[in-house]
């Protein structure tokens, strides 16, 4: 069952010289219970993706065009119009996309720098997100469920009067997966959650939030540079490259048999721990200007297999066994999708 | 019993709390002693060193009779070698004894008793009213950034202080004061001074009216540059605060912007504006040295100038004695409250 | 400030004066009663008659308390606390009688006693700050009947030092100083004297307020009350003056003076003031000890631009002989140094100070030295300090090459030896600075105090211009002679000798002698009469300023145009002074 689909997203960032392309043209879904890796260089559209979802784009970004289709989104909407309005949660007012928010979709990031307000104690900014949305809780019962969530997620229960700048990174990343966990949403989205921590605690962390993803049956985005990570606890697999979505697919076809140039390298980059030793290979060249993007491929700038067509055409999505890939190698061998 | 417990944990954790906070506060006090102590220690020396200290002033100005002169110098124990008259000084110090201002003929400290009042009194509502509405004023233009109200204020805010503090009072004076009276304006204020003579006597309520109205300009001008000082910097810390991460995850709660503003980042940006606040009370105090001369105010500033100018040296040593210390007393209540809002300093 | 800027705003301001209509409402009668406003520059300190410091002080007092004689406008002595005076043929014995009806502010009568206590204490305490040199004279004080003082001089000084003197000595209420220390006392409450004006209330560097003194024994002032608002800004104070507040102040800036003169509610008064400005060659050094030397840089000095442009024509060119134009001991026939580039050329070509080396413009001396010399003025005042770039400008057409050094007071004091310290360097070249108060318009012994080598000023110790040459000795001789003649006709002989000597050989080389400026409200206040409380000087005039009845008077729209362009100017141009 498909809980949310991005549907040619498009969003760009409006500068003096000219818009980033930050998104474009970006689909894929997310089924219930799924946990879809996003991996991509730094400024790849990662990150952007999933604020976009979260309708947290600030000025000067805007969401151009796309859909982004939440099945339950008709939660959050006043009962009269239900009926004509569609799940897409780009056409929801402010007001009713703050229901969605931190209830039906969280977000975590990056714990372990200043992900959680210094100032205020991790409970309270735990119960912060209860209060908002279910306010008829009485405050004791709130409370409680702040300790129970904590003691889930694996912090004591009397540090939920500490600060943040009592935790250790480790338990700050726990504390933020606790808030995000308080209000039972369907989607949880992680922007690096573990990028800051030892190898050690990340794999701790990691270990915990893949036993709740499956004991609460969640949906995850995990936005990650980092391959390890995904491998550690993803199902689908997501490549971005300057803004578009290059290759997807289930992990373990991505990771064995990566069909986009860009991903081969990717994987060739990154050490594997457990398989035999192998020389690591570096990208060469930087990412594209977004605002000039060059024509056709995005890619064929730093393309090892790059092609005519690719300098002048862009490619179109060629279906693989579980997924797409965006490149011209595939034309003719592949269906187009 | 969750709620007893709560209780427990919630005063257990108080303990510590208190005890971070206390051995903080008497850290702080410690500097603030050793601060004032250092201050007053180059006072001292600065006009025993420097031309035309005490000694020589009592030794050749004609106006100071030889036995005066003499049981001055006993006295302040200026015939002492200097250090064994720094230890006098501070002695003198200890029993509240700032000296004897022999311009004026009467001890220091009721020379500055008459002239403080009226500086606190300019500069203390200037002060509330520079951290009021600057705070506030530069949380609207930070969350309003780009906006027309935004562009206007970085305008104005670099206009004005590309003024001189005089100019501005003087154009004030002239406006207000002059031009409002010469063409009838409904308002106008007065120019100078800091009451009506004689309005003392006319009842409490209209002779508070009478100094307020006089406040009413030299705390405009000074109000003026401090709200825009202030909400300058308040603007800056809350832009730089709304790129924390932490304002995202209360986004992606569902809080509405101004919870998030509010609970989230106005506590955060306000912590260096509350350090800033020694920074500003010197400045509040060299400007209100120009401003009350410029509007003839009766204060400490104008009298320091005034003694400068005579060369009254133990009232400017006294009135520097007073003005260190009011400055670091400010700077101390300004880092006891950064550790009340602070937890990271409390719990340390 | 650039002389150009200068010429140009003497031009605005001149251009604004000339075509504005004066309006002065005179030959109207005093009517009595109502509140006269008129502010002090900064707050004054203890109100002590005996250890005062400055004249804020002074001016104060001056309301407060009476001397037993006076001086009129006319510089005459007139009787204020005494009814007359009578002295022996040999000036030695000088006797006063005192008035019967004169009253202290508490109510009790002025007795001869009160005369004598003061006096004594004067006589017998030589520490005493704010003390006449005539007291170290007296041998005995006596009280004859009951209001009768003699005084008995060692010796029988002229008239002129005793009634001056005893003019500018404040008779105080021996019930009151006989219980406190005089050099302590701050008298700061309610200070009690037998002037014309009782005191009120002092809020401390916000006002003074005096009332009349009903009391008073000689006809009492026309208003009722007087207040001195201490006002430190004067553009300020010209505000204040402008909107109806204050009715009378002085010395305005220049620049407001002439808006002043547009406004139809305001008159100006000048009067030229006690002080003048001169430019002191340091005689230690040469060729500043050459008088030829000193002649020719007069000559080359053009000081009526310098009273044109920078005093905006306030004031006037200073006589050579130091002596201010106005007064009866004024020597018109005297050389004088009128403005010429020829003269000043001609005597420097004949000294042989040409320029030989470099043809840089800049004359050598006999040595083979640049004529170049650092010309030393205080920082603190702007004015000084464009005129001595005046100067600058002026000595370089005549080959000599100066330097602009402004220095703090304190520090330009110190080096030409105002302070009389022995170990003093006299370590400058040229040097401009003023001398105010030495009373040569109406004093015979002015030039004592200014010249003789046996006075302060003139001593070794002090010296100022380093005077050494013999007309410095025949100067002396001359003014000791004064001291001690009672002849007005060979007094006046004296001086006109001592003068001429003065200007030819030119110790000082007087500037401008400064302007003063009153601005009063013609509308409330009729000005410039005299009323029956005369006081010293011409500057103490408004005293005795009488109220009028205020007539209609609109707002004057040219004046509000012209205020507002000048306060922009004077903004403008005191940031730069003070960028400077």
């Amino acid at each position: 069952m498909v809980l949310l689909e991005v549907k040619n997203l498009k969003t760009y960032f409006h500068t003096r010289s000219g818009s980033v392309k930050a998104v474009d043209n970006v689909s894929f879904k997310l089924g219930k219970g799924e946990v879809l890796g996003l991996a991509g260089e730094s400024g790849c559209g990662k990150t952007t993706t999933c604020l976009s979802i979260m309708r947290m784009i600030d000025n000067p970004g805007e969401i151009l065009e796309g859909e982004i289709l939440y099945e339950n989104a008709k939660d959050v909407m006043g009962k009269s119009d239900n009926a004509e309005r569609t799940n897409n949660i780009l056409d929801l007012t402010e007001v009713e996309m703050r229901k969605i928010r931190g209830n039906h979709i969280a977000m975590i990031f990056q714990g372990a720098m200043n992900a959680m307000n210094p100032v205020h104690r991790i409970g309270d900014q735990i119960m912060e997100v209860l209060s908002i949305h279910e306010p008829q809780v009485p405050k004791e019962e709130a409370w409680q469920r702040v300790i129970d969530i904590l003691e889930v997620v694996g912090i004591d229960s009397s540090r939920a009067r500490d600060y943040p700048h009592q935790l250790s990174g480790g338990q700050k990343q726990r504390a933020l997966i606790a808030m995000a966990l308080i209000n039972n949403p369907d989607i949880v989205i992680a922007d690096e959650p573990v990028t800051a921590l030892d190898v050690i605690v990340q794999s701790q962390v990691l270990k915990a939030t893949k036993e709740l993803q499956k004991k609460y049956n969640l949906s995850m985005i995990m936005i990650t540079h980092d391959l390890s990570v995904i491998a550690e606890v993803c199902e689908t697999l997501a490549i971005m490259y300057a803004g578009k979505m290059v290759e997807y697919g289930k992990l373990r076809t991505v990771f064995k048999e990566p069909s986009h140039p860009y991903t081969q390298l990717l994987i060739d980059a990154f050490p594997s721990i457990v398989g035999p030793k192998k020389e690591l290979k570096d990208i060469g060249g930087n990412i594209p200007d977004l605002r000039n993007p060059p024509p056709g491929c995005n890619f064929h700038p730093r393309c090892p297999n790059v092609m005519d067509i690719c300098r002048t055409e862009e490619p179109p999505n060629f279906a693989t066994k579980d997924g797409f890939v965006a490149c011209w190698l595939y034309e003719g061998k592949m269906e187009r999708t | 019993m969750f709620k007893s417990i709560l209780c427990i944990s919630g005063l257990t954790i108080c303990g510590v709390t208190i005890m971070g906070l206390k051995s903080y506060i008497a850290k702080k006090l410690l500097f603030a002693a050793v601060a004032y102590f250092v201050a007053i220690t180059l006072v001292f020396f600065l006009y025993h060193v420097l031309p035309g200290n005490p000694a020589n002033v009592f030794a050749l100005d004609p106006r100071v009779p030889p036995d005066v002169r003499e049981a001055l110098l006993i006295r302040w124990g200026l015939n002492e070698p200097l250090w064994k008259q720094y230890f006098i000084f501070l002695g003198n110090l200890l029993q509240g004894d700032l000296g004897y201002s022999f311009l004026h003929k009467k001890p220091v400290s009721e020379v500055i008793g008459v002239s403080i009042p009226w500086t606190l009194l300019l500069l203390g509502t200037s002060f509330i009213l520079n951290a009021v509405i600057g705070i506030l004023l530069g949380a609207i233009v930070a969350w309003r950034r780009g906006s027309k109200l935004d562009t206007g204020f970085v305008l104005t805010y670099n206009v004005y202080n590309a003024l001189p503090l005089f100019f501005v009072g003087m154009l004030f004076i002239a406006l207000f004061g002059f031009t409002a009276r010469i063409n009838n304006w409904p308002i106008w204020f007065p120019t100078y001074g800091a009451q009506t003579p004689g309005a003392s006597e006319t009842g409490f309520f209209s002779y508070l009216g009478d100094v307020l109205w006089h406040l009413f300009l030299p705390l405009l001008v000074l109000t003026i540059s401090g709200v825009l000082g202030w909400s300058w910097f308040m603007r800056g810390n809350l832009i730089s605060v709304l790129t924390e991460d932490y304002i995202k995850t209360a986004r992606a709660k569902g809080l509405n912007e101004n919870q998030v503003l509010f609970k989230h980042a106005f506590r955060n940006a306000i912590l260096p504006v509350i350090t800033n606040i020694g920074m500003s009370i010197g400045g509040l105090i060299g400007g209100a040295v120009l401003i009350e001369t410029v509007f003839s105010y009766p204060g400490t500033g104008r009298m320091l100038y005034d003694a400068l100018m005579r060369r009254d040296y133990p009232l400017v040593q006294g009135a520097f004695v007073i003005i260190a210390g009011l400055t670091l007393l400010g700077l101390l209540l300004a880092e006891i409250v950064y550790g009340f809002v602070d937890p990271r300093i409390r719990t340390e | 400030m650039n002389k150009k800027l200068l010429t140009i705003s003497a031009i605005v301001v001149g251009f604004i004066l000339a075509f504005t209509p004066s309006l002065m409402v005179i030959g109207q009668d005093p009517i009595y009663g109502g509140t006269l406003n008129t502010p002090l520059g900064a707050d004054a300190h203890a109100l002590n008659p005996f250890t005062w410091g400055t004249t804020y002080e002074w001016y104060v007092m001056a309301h407060i308390y009476d001397s037993l004689v006076a001086l009129d406008t006319e510089r005459q002595p007139v009787p204020v606390l005494c009814s007359g005076w009578s002295h022996n043929e040999t000036y030695e014995q000088w006797t006063f009688t005192l008035v019967d009806n004169a009253f202290w502010h508490d109510g009790t009568p002025v007795t001869i006693d009160d005369v004598y206590f003061t006096y004594d204490l004067l006589m017998n305490d030589d520490a005493i700050p704010r003390r006449s040199w005539l007291f170290d004279e007296i041998t005995s004080l006596e009280i004859v009947g009951t209001d009768q003082i003699v005084i008995t001089f060692g010796w029988g000084p002229k008239p002129a030092d005793v009634l001056f003197d005893l003019a500018t000595t404040w008779i105080v209420p021996e019930h009151i100083w006989d219980t406190i220390d005089l050099y302590t006392f701050a008298n700061d409450v309610n200070p009690i004297g037998s002037g014309p004006f009782k005191f009120v209330e002092w809020a401390r560097a916000q006002y003074f307020r005096l009332a009349a003194h009903t009391e008073y024994h000689l006809d009492g002032p026309y208003i009722d009350e007087k207040i001195l608002p201490i006002i430190s800004e004067v553009e300020t104070a010209y505000y204040a003056l402008s909107v109806g507040d204050i009715e009378v102040m002085a010395n305005p800036p220049p620049e407001l003076e002439a808006v002043a003169d547009v406004d139809p509610n305001i008159a100006i008064h000048e009067s030229l003031q006690d002080y003048w400005v001169y430019l002191g060659l340091n005689q230690r050094r040469y060729p500043n000890n050459i008088k030829e030397f000193r002649q020719a840089v007069m000559y080359g000095i053009n000081r009526s631009e310098i009273v044109d442009i920078i005093r905006y024509g306030r004031g006037e060119v200073c006589p050579a002989s130091c002596s201010l134009p106005y007064g009866a001991y004024y020597n018109p026939a005297v050389k004088q140094y009128d403005y010429n580039v020829a003269t000043a050329n001609s005597m420097l070509d004949a000294l042989g100070f040409l320029d030989n080396v470099g043809d840089d413009g800049i004359r050598e001396d006999a040595n083979g030295t640049d004529l170049s010399f650092d010309l030393i003025v205080s920082a603190d005042a702007q004015v000084s300090v464009d005129t001595c770039r005046f100067i600058q400008e002026y000595m370089l057409e005549i080959g000599i090459e100066v330097t602009v050094v402004p220095l703090i007071w304190d520090v330009l004091w110190q080096t030409v030896g105002g302070t009389g310290s022995v170990s003093n360097t006299y370590d400058y070249d040229w040097a401009f600075l003023g001398w105010v108060g030495f009373w040569s318009d109406f004093h015979p012994s002015w030039a004592r105090w200014l010249f003789s080598a046996n006075g302060w000023w003139g001593s070794d110790q002090v010296n100022i211009p380093g005077w050494n040459s013999t007309a410095r000795w025949e100067v002396t001789a001359l003014a000791d002679e004064i001291l001690y003649e009672t002849d007005e006709a060979v007094i006046q002989t004296k001086l006109d000798a001592l003068q001429v000597i003065v200007a030819e050989d030119l110790p000082y080389l007087p500037i401008n002698i400064l302007g003063g400026t009153f601005l009063y409200r013609t509308d409330e206040f009729k000005g410039w009469v005299l009323g029956p409380t005369t006081d010293p000087d011409n500057w103490m005039t408004w005293l005795a300023i009488q109220l009028i009845v205020a007539p209609e008077g609109g707002p004057g729209y040219l004046a509000l145009s012209a205020i507002f362009t000048l306060v922009v100017t004077v903004g403008l141009v005191k940031y730069r002074r003070k960028k400077q």
